[in-house]
């Protein structure tokens, strides 16, 4: 790193810079508030990045996430892989509270080899995933994606955490949870292909009488065995072409099936 | 002024208090305490901006300082109200050279045993939250060694300050978030399962969770945690149970 970037004033122009980049961007228009400036942090990255595309994930201590926003559809499938893997850099980069850079994820199988299986498959090369947190508090995760492999510069990584920071400010200031509690309709309306995926967990439950934990595992594995994402699981649930008697077809571990 | 050994211990001191378990207003407390001790003054108070920039007393080394503070505020007038409008000190060696510039509130600080004033903002970048003020018995200057070393002070318990309030932020609304968040997943999920369970669409279910939560006069998520405890748990829903 050169010394104007590690310097106060270096930091307070990348600060402008970061603001001003993302002023420039444009949101999708049925987008409004909090999301559609979330949206604009994510397309101010990707282009100045030379990105695929950017996703914000929100997540509370307790594991519950979702994705907040996206630079676009493509993005957050990506960003949605990880919930269907249950593993990837995001949730490290939440665990920790530090960015994890993953600059060639063909040799991330060892570590996360679903997320990185299914994210190549989609053309990703490299991941970097910077914390929203604001002192030891964590509210979120940046993730960056790119579709050629190699390190963010020096000048990248400054420019990832600064965006990471703006993310961070727009949440803060954004009115993300209303007064009652309800999140905000843009973010609720965001996470609604989650709500999908909860509402046939609960149906699995019922339909094979397991505990919760044990229905999203088995949707899990029936994704990947069926080579298919988590939430075309969960539409075959609720529309009813997947009950407990098509079940076991392709839905558990090779060892368990009877 | 204090000699240096005892200055670092005060700067030391302030900086141990923001480690762990701060709390705001026993740390402007003591930074009102370091205040008078640093420049001898006979007391001094320190005033904070609320997100609407009203300015609100926040803590004094005694009462007779809580008392110029709250009166400036009041009156919307006096040295400290200026510093904080303009975002430079204001310092007053004699409050007797121009009793004009605050009527109201150089008569109340003289009935009080004030002499002196010096108002020193607490800021960060362009930002003003508020003002150290310090108040002398006597007539006298500030030399610019002390000035510094105010200034150093308030600038100091300005970091702190901004800190705290960022981490109290953003500690409710991970808070917040994280119900907001959990309570979603639990519903819907009781959602599906009701729905399953019953055999009725996933609106028909949620509406027969609301009806239920209503009538038992509990939560809306504390009934979906019973309705997911296991599989049998959406039975409570059936009617007439």
């Amino acid at each position: 790193m050169n010394s104007s970037e590690s310097s106060p004033a270096g930091a307070e122009e990348r600060r402008r810079h970061v603001l001003a980049l993302v002023a420039d961007a444009s949101a999708d228009d049925d987008l409004q508030g909090l999301t559609a400036a979330l949206q604009r942090v994510c397309r101010a990255a990707t282009t100045a990045l030379g990105l695929c595309g950017a996703a914000v994930h929100v997540m509370a201590e307790s594991g519950a996430d979702g994705v907040a926003a996206c630079s676009d559809a493509e993005a957050r499938a990506v960003a949605e892989l990880q919930f269907t893997a249950n593993e990837g850099p995001a949730w490290m980069a939440s665990r920790t509270r530090r960015p994890v850079l993953v600059p060639l994820l063909d040799a991330a199988h060892d570590r996360w080899p679903g997320f990185a299986s299914l994210a190549l498959v989609r053309g990703v090369r490299a991941v970097f995933s910077f914390p929203l947190q604001q002192g030891a508090v964590s509210l979120g995760v940046l993730d960056l994606y790119a579709d050629r492999a190699g390190p963010l510069d020096a000048d990248g990584l400054a420019f990832g955490a600064g965006f990471a920071r703006a993310a961070t400010d727009l949440l803060l200031d954004g009115d993300a949870v209303g007064r009652a509690g309800d999140l905000d309709a843009g973010l609720s309306a965001s996470l609604a292909d989650r709500a999908r995926i909860h509402q046939a967990q609960g149906m699995v439950m019922v339909d094979l009488r397991v505990t919760l934990a044990e229905a999203l595992s088995r949707m899990r594995a029936r994704a990947f065995a069926s080579d298919t994402t988590l939430l075309a699981v969960a539409d075959e649930v609720i529309a009813g072409t997947l009950t407990a008697d098509t079940w076991t077809s392709g839905d558990t571990p090779e060892g368990s099936r009877p | 002024m204090i000699g240096i050994e005892r200055l670092a211990d005060v700067f030391v001191g302030v900086a141990d208090t923001l480690v762990a378990d701060f709390d705001v207003i026993e740390f402007l407390h003591t930074v009102a305490g370091h205040a008078t001790e640093m420049t001898g003054a006979a007391a001094a108070g320190l005033m904070l901006s609320d997100l609407d920039g009203g300015l609100h007393y926040m803590g004094a080394s005694d009462e007779s300082a809580r008392l110029l503070e709250l009166f400036q505020i009041q009156h919307e007038q006096g040295p400290c109200l200026d510093c904080y409008r303009s975002g430079r000190p204001v310092t007053v060696a004699d409050l007797t050279t121009d009793p004009s510039r605050w009527p109201a509130f150089t008569e109340r600080a003289l009935a009080s045993g004030v002499r002196s004033v010096h108002a020193f903002p607490m800021r960060l970048r362009d930002q003003v939250i508020g003002g150290l003020n310090v108040f002398g018995a006597e007539p006298r200057p500030l030399d610019p060694e002390e000035a510094r070393v105010v200034q150093a002070l308030a600038d100091l318990a300005t970091i702190a300050i901004i800190q705290e309030r960022l981490i109290r932020q953003a500690e409710l609304l991970t808070e917040q978030l994280q119900f907001a968040l959990n309570s979603r997943v639990v519903i819907e999920q009781a959602k599906g399962a009701v729905a399953r369970s019953l055999g009725v669409s996933v609106e028909e279910a949620f509406d027969l969770m609301r009806g239920h939560a209503r009538r038992e006069r509990i939560g809306l998520t504390d009934l979906a945690l019973r309705v997911v405890e296991s599989p049998e748990g959406p039975q409570l829903l059936r009617p007439g149970s």
